[in-house]
């Protein structure tokens, strides 16, 4: 446990020392006003910091709704289409022309339906994700060597079982990386999901700061996106470890 | 009592592999099932378990229900995300039985297939010979009547094989079930089948084994001597 902690302060250390690193870099490379130094920044960062918490903590609970949504409803259907061919057959070809549009472009369907609550915002942000888990479910499920499910019919087990013994656990590594490229892609679309109607969310934030033209408040949101990111990225690691411990 | 096929007929991709077939499996004996690949060995498990269809004949289960039959594959059969503990327990989950009872169950199978020491290690921190001892003990945890076997030593060296071979004679006389054994090692088809199936041309040969029960046989000279006529005769096959 102790080595795990220490490894977690000491890749968050290194996360921060090569980004610090690369944002030194362009700063003096830039020479622009709209690159700010990282310690006029880090200050702006500590004047703010109660604000920035609430910041952090509206987006994170979007995030984690819409995840946590993404995964109850694109879980379940991912197994049904690999365990179910004909609706493979026809629910594919909907999904392969869903999943490359920019869902952002639905944006004021979105908020026409829904308002300009929490609820549009964490169901646009679920619909960016939600079939990307299908996908990797579904595939993941597909990839399952048939003797495991012959051993499993060997046993004489249900589908339910079959779904809890075998299926769940066999693409439980999809679903995780179903995860990791959800949470990157969501906390990209946060600028998109928070830029109306609301007055907390690093989106907001990034956006009205951009508007002011005040580029520390404008970093300093950005680096709270990249450290929500690394705190999610080691979550679903922790969440690995802990489910394949010896 | 056992098995009864009778006039067995079964085509895979226009191949006819069985033809009006007869054969008689009983209760409590060790078949082994050798004859040259793809001449439908592993195919008469399938048809025997119900996951192959075929086109006409009968198969009759006397005295013995389909839930009392299992195979155990040639690999992959144990699940890569689970201990050897909880390998073992899966069957009895899956039956549901009480957690008190399974812990038991495991326990008492772990001492028995001396796999204590690796009770909390994953398939791939294990040995073959290790993993197929794991799966021979996850095949009995319902101690099936009849227990299918594909190649069960295919991809261990000699000292494992031979482990293995002693532990499947062993548990067979324990528990009196039935085996069938698919296997292309002509040795092994001699030390562990009671009676040897000869698979050649869409039939079913049997072969009595006088060499089945002899102490100390595997390196006694009438072992030798079945195992060249039995390799010739797979030869003629």
């Amino acid at each position: 446990m102790k080595k795990s902690y220490s490894y977690f302060f000491y890749s968050l250390f290194l996360g921060v020392l090569s980004y610090l690193s690369v944002w030194i870099l362009l700063f003096i490379l830039s020479n622009n006003h709209a690159i700010p130094s990282p310690t006029v920044t880090i200050i702006k960062m500590w004047e703010i910091r109660e604000l920035l918490g609430l910041h952090m903590l509206a987006s994170s609970l979007r995030i984690i709704i819409a995840l946590l949504l993404a995964i109850i409803t694109g879980v379940p259907l991912g197994i049904l289409l690999s365990m179910f061919p004909r609706s493979d057959h026809l629910l594919s070809p909907l999904l392969y022309f869903l999943y490359p549009l920019p869902k952002v472009a639905f944006l004021p369907v979105f908020m026409l339906f829904w308002g300009l609550g929490n609820f549009s915002k964490i169901l646009l942000l679920f619909s960016i994700i939600v079939l990307q888990v299908i996908i990797l479910v579904r595939d993941g499920a597909k990839m399952i060597p048939e003797n495991y499910q012959r051993i499993m019919v060997n046993f004489q087990a249900s589908i339910w079982q079959q779904i809890r013994y075998l299926i769940l656990p066999a693409i439980f590594p999809n679903i995780l990386a179903s995860l990791r490229v959800s949470i990157g892609i969501a906390l990209a679309s946060l600028f998109f999901a928070e830029n109306y109607a609301t007055d907390y969310g690093l989106g907001y934030l990034i956006l009205s700061a951009w508007t002011k033209m005040d580029y520390p408040e404008m970093f300093a949101g950005i680096f709270c996106i990249a450290l929500l990111g690394f705190f999610f990225f080691r979550a679903i690691d922790a969440l690995e470890r802990f489910s394949y411990k010896e | 009592m056992g098995i009864i096929i009778k006039n067995l007929n079964f085509i895979y991709e226009q191949n006819q592999i069985f033809k009006n077939t007869d054969f008689h499996f009983e209760d409590n004996k060790i078949y082994t099932l050798v004859g040259p690949s793809g001449i439908g060995k592993s195919t008469l498990l399938d048809v025997l378990t119900g996951f192959k269809k075929p086109q006409s004949g009968t198969i009759s289960y006397q005295n013995v229900q389909k839930s009392e039959m299992l195979t155990i594959f040639q690999n992959n059969q144990i699940f890569p995300w689970l201990t050897v503990s909880e390998a073992l327990a899966l069957p009895f989950k899956i039956k549901n039985i009480s957690k008190e009872q399974t812990d038991s169950r495991v326990k008492e199978l772990l001492k028995i297939f001396e796999l204590e020491a690796l009770a909390y290690k994953r398939p791939n921190a294990l040995s073959g010979g290790q993993l197929q001892r794991v799966a021979i003990a996850q095949g009995l945890t319902l101690d099936p009547k009849f227990l299918l076997l594909d190649e069960p030593t295919s991809s261990l060296d000699q000292e494992a094989k031979e482990e293995i071979q002693d532990r499947l004679l062993d548990e067979q006389h324990k528990r009196n079930n039935t085996m069938i054994i698919v296997t292309h090692d002509i040795e092994e088809a001699a030390y562990l089948g009671q009676e040897i199936i000869l698979v050649a041309n869409q039939q079913l040969n049997k072969l009595e084994n006088p060499t089945f029960g002899r102490e100390n046989r595997r390196h006694s000279l009438g072992f030798y001597e079945f195992c060249i006529l039995l390799r010739k005769q797979v030869r003629q096959l």
